[in-house]
């Protein structure tokens, strides 16, 4: 995808806000991909997810499949507890690839397996690592992003990857 | 007829629906702001790029655009109001088990959507396979995959899912005889 001309463009640099849980701002001036090392940490944050978050993922995934709001209803499926739902986990991964990106860039691939569960309880922490920059065959200043959330009961739950395109200064 | 193969029956009749795929369907809606100010809300996402439409406007997308796999919750009906059977969708996989867990997403983003961008998504079934997990041995996968265009007609986004439904423990242990 094409970018306009970004040099030295600042992007906003946000804040956190307490009631929302985390309070932790990962946005932060635009990024050029040769300003990226392989290996660099990627900026995450954490959740805990009480039931205000567990309302939360309902209302912005839209997903109202029981098993992600009701603790009978996981139970009786064979689970320990309700855990969160698929569009929430590829909402917090797509806060942390998209603020990567900045404004200038975009992302252009995400992958992720959900291996084990966070639910009700847990403090889930996001996170990532620059794994590989490059430029593809088409041209584009690629960056690959392996990404993760774990918490304190199984360690890392579901590894993620994103290819991010970033402007580049050349 | 076991549990065994009453899974094999099923399974033959629902693979007979990989490649099933549908045309486009054009979403209830057009892309809008609230349903990307609650995605952001939720996981306390403050990027003005998705919350401030000046901001957006302002940026070189020319608009807000949906962050990243935000897409999925324009690109169909949403889950209410019901909408009448339109014999659109895809038609549903028949399993052993009937409790739902999803697995392993991948997305390909080809161009950013903007609000005001109103999309329409085809469905294909890609694969049915029995594999088993500690829940079920006898669990159902199924991979599936959405396609999702703008106005234009332009694939904006693809997305595969992988995932499973399998029995519940009193189920299989029913199975077992225990």
């Amino acid at each position: 995808m094409p970018f306009g001309d970004s040099a030295n463009v600042d992007v906003y640099t946000g804040r956190g806000d307490e009631n929302q849980g985390d309070g932790v701002s990962i946005l932060a001036p635009q990024r050029y991909w040769e300003d990226v090392n392989e290996g660099d940490n990627v900026p995450g944050f954490s959740h805990k997810i009480n039931w205000t978050r567990i309302c939360m993922q309902v209302s912005g995934s839209q997903d109202f499949y029981p098993v992600h709001h009701d603790p009978q209803f996981a139970r009786d499926a064979g689970h320990e507890e309700m855990f969160i739902n698929t569009g929430w986990y590829q909402a917090n991964f797509g806060r942390i690839a998209t603020s990567f990106a900045g404004d200038e860039g975009f992302v252009r691939r995400f992958r992720m397996e959900m291996r084990r569960m966070n639910q009700l309880g847990d403090v889930s922490t996001w996170g990532g690592k620059v794994a590989r920059k490059y430029v593809s065959d088409e041209g584009d200043h690629c960056v690959d992003l392996d990404l993760w959330v774990e918490n304190d009961r199984h360690g890392v739950t579901t590894p993620a990857q994103a290819t991010v395109i970033l402007p580049s200064k050349g | 007829m076991g549990a065994k193969e009453q899974a094999e029956e099923i399974l033959a009749t629902a693979r007979k629906l990989i490649g099933t795929e549908t045309e486009p369907v054009k979403a209830r809606y057009p892309v809008e702001y609230d349903p990307i100010r609650r995605y952001c809300h939720s996981t306390g996402d403050e990027n003005p790029l998705y919350l401030d439409p000046d901001y957006g406007k302002k940026s070189r997308f020319g608009g807000t655009p949906v962050p990243m796999c935000g897409v999925h919750l324009s690109g169909g009906n949403g889950i209410w109001p019901p909408k009448a059977e339109t014999g659109q969708g895809l038609p549903p996989v028949p399993t052993l088990g009937q409790s739902a867990i999803n697995l392993t997403t991948e997305w390909e983003f080809l161009k950013p959507v903007l609000v005001g961008d109103h999309l329409s998504t085809s469905q294909k079934i890609e694969d049915v396979y029995i594999k088993p997990i500690r829940l079920d041995p006898l669990a159902f996968w199924r991979v599936t995959a959405n396609v999702y265009r703008n106005s234009a007609g332009e694939v904006v986004a693809i997305h595969r899912n992988i995932g499973l439904a399998h029995r519940k423990p009193d189920e299989v242990a029913a199975d077992r005889g225990d």
